[in-house]
């Protein structure tokens, strides 16, 4: 069965799914930490990247891929989510856990403004159907 | 260590979603020539350090077949000296308790296993408040002027 999240920024709500046939421990590690809150930054190298610091460790790398617009990826150097809302240049594999499928244009509307305004909140939560 | 290992927790997810009183002292520093860059970028720079010293600490002791003993060497001084730097120009002073009490929690450390434990959670701690720092920073002007100096 297919497994999905909602991302909550700002006034925009959007749907992601998790990737659990590529990355089954990952996907399990992220539900169950669900709801997750966090505060958003702008990646400094990478362009078009948001991300937000998660209070634990994913240790076994799993799907590492660079990454493509609407991914989801855990970054285990900095324990953070990333999120890589339009087309930019990767620096690195990371582990990928879930992609955007719904509302991609209204996230990016939020994630485009932390460039200028960081720290806007972000809530994770399991998608009630 | 395990008491320890709670307050280090609570200590965390204390500053978690609000902005801990170090940051509203570091706001106000001062470097040299009374501009306060400086300061928030070194801030960043030092909390950024001891995330990725802690990482790869954390990572040895995990995956094991190293010495305890050393592996407390090795940590018990770089804490020290990070603990200092934090409460002292950066006035973070509840940083550098924080810290500290991680190395005094190292002395009752008896497995890699509890030892990966403390220093992962005093890594996500020290994650925190680096990305706090972060945000005092104004990435985007900063840039800007950046691009505009390089001329």
């Amino acid at each position: 069965m297919r497994k999905e999240i909602t991302i909550l920024i700002g006034n925009e709500e959007c749907t992601a799914e998790l990737l659990t046939d590529q990355a089954p421990k990952t996907c399990r590690i992220i539900e169950d930490a669900l709801p997750l809150t966090g505060v958003l930054s702008h990646a400094k190298l990478v362009d078009r990247e948001v991300f937000f610091q998660v209070p634990f460790f994913i240790d076994e790398p799993e799907n590492m891929n660079l990454s493509e617009k609407g991914d989801l990826a855990y970054w285990n150097a900095r324990q953070t989510v990333c999120i890589f809302f339009d087309d930019m240049v990767p620096l690195a594999p990371v582990a990928t856990f879930g992609r955007i499928t719904g509302n991609l244009e209204g996230l990016q509307r939020e994630t485009a403004e932390v460039w200028e305004r960081a720290g806007k909140r972000i809530v994770i939560r399991a998608r009630q159907r | 260590m395990q008491a320890s290992l709670e307050k280090i927790k609570a200590a965390r997810e204390a500053i978690w979603l609000n902005e801990p009183a170090g940051i509203g002292r570091l706001r106000k520093k001062k470097g040299a020539r009374g501009q306060g860059a400086s300061a928030m970028l070194y801030a960043a720079m030092k909390l950024g350090q001891l995330v990725t010293f802690l990482n790869h600490l954390r990572e040895v002791a995990r995956k094991g077949g190293v010495d305890l003993a050393t592996m407390k060497a090795i940590a018990a001084p770089l804490l020290e000296f990070y603990a200092g730097t934090y409460g002292g120009f950066y006035q973070m002073t509840d940083t550098a308790a924080v810290v500290r009490r991680a190395k005094a929690a190292l002395q009752g450390v008896e497995t890699l296993q509890e030892y990966a434990a403390l220093t992962g959670e005093l890594c996500l701690y020290i994650g925190r408040m680096d990305y706090w720092v972060d945000l005092l920073i104004p990435w985007a002007r900063f840039g800007d002027v950046f691009e505009q100096m390089k001329g």
